[in-house]
């Protein structure tokens, strides 16, 4: 899903982005045929990629330490209404609360100036294995891409 | 035990249980088959409907108490004196499950639902 998002800003305890959905999406051909609408999982996941990196800035800031975001857990999540495809979503999250190993993210995803879904993310923090390497400075290009397109 | 029927409540919701037994003596993770992620679901459902907030380490805290810290871990391992104060501050879990090496990020993996509703009551207490 991280290649929908077109671009993100963030500071010590929110974060923001931008994403765009196509109505085309093939694996969303399904969902619904001559009605295509964003499935609540995808929306939850688009603020997934955005409460990454910023849980990850949180843990470094906080524990100096370096550590990889994997969505542990989504908790109180609401969904108010449909997102028709094609459509432009603004992500927000906020920091609620950062451990060491886990930091809980309050998101929300919006689509035509209108709420389209709340929840809370807790992140799971790893540390990066050295054989994730090239997935790690993938992963940072692509922040750094999300950054400057802002 | 002020708090061991909400706590059991919470447990059982936790884990989706339905209505059966939770016991004071039963250790999370081993007869109850908590994982990791579970622990964190249960604590945050301790907090939101006891207001007691038990953050990552407080075990390893009241373990250590006033011992200090290079005598307690070393490497991220429990030394023997750490291990110790460990199954001390943990009486009622078997003196069999503890291992010789503990991390000390995996002190919770030892915890009884007895030892989390004392130390839910002792939290609630201090505040």
């Amino acid at each position: 899903m991280f290649e929908l998002i077109t671009a993100a800003t963030f500071d010590a305890r929110t974060g923001r982005a931008r994403a765009a959905v196509p109505a085309d999406v093939p694996f969303l051909a399904d969902h619904f045929p001559g009605a295509p609408v964003l499935p609540g999982s995808l929306q939850l996941e688009l603020c997934a990629q955005i409460a990454g990196p910023l849980a990850e800035r949180a843990v470094l800031a906080d524990q100096k330490v370096e550590r990889w975001a994997f969505l542990g857990m989504v908790r109180n999540a609401v969904f108010h209404r449909p997102v028709a495809l094609p459509a432009e979503l603004l992500i927000a999250a906020e920091l609620k609360r950062v451990e060491p190993s886990s930091v809980v993210v309050v998101v929300s995803a919006s689509a035509g100036g209108e709420q389209a879904c709340r929840g809370e993310l807790v992140m799971m923090l790893r540390d990066a294995d050295p054989a994730w390497a090239g997935a790690t400075a993938e992963a940072r290009a692509r922040v750094a891409r999300w950054e400057a397109a802002w | 035990m002020k708090n061991f029927d909400a706590v059991a409540a919470l447990v059982r919701e936790t884990l989706s249980l339905g209505d059966v037994d939770v016991r004071p003596d039963q250790l999370l993770f081993y007869d109850l088959e908590f994982t990791s992620l579970d622990l964190l679901d249960l604590l945050f459902r301790v907090e939101e409907t006891l207001g007691v907030a038990i953050p990552e380490g407080t075990i390893y805290r009241h373990a250590r108490g006033d011992v200090p810290e290079a005598e307690f871990a070393e490497k991220g391992y429990l030394t023997p004196l750490g291990r110790e104060r460990l199954m001390q501050l943990l009486s009622d879990s078997p003196p069999s499950i503890f291992p010789d090496k503990i991390h000390v990020q995996a002190l919770p993996r030892y915890i009884t639902v007895g030892a989390l509703v004392r130390l839910v009551d002792h939290l609630q207490q201090a505040r």
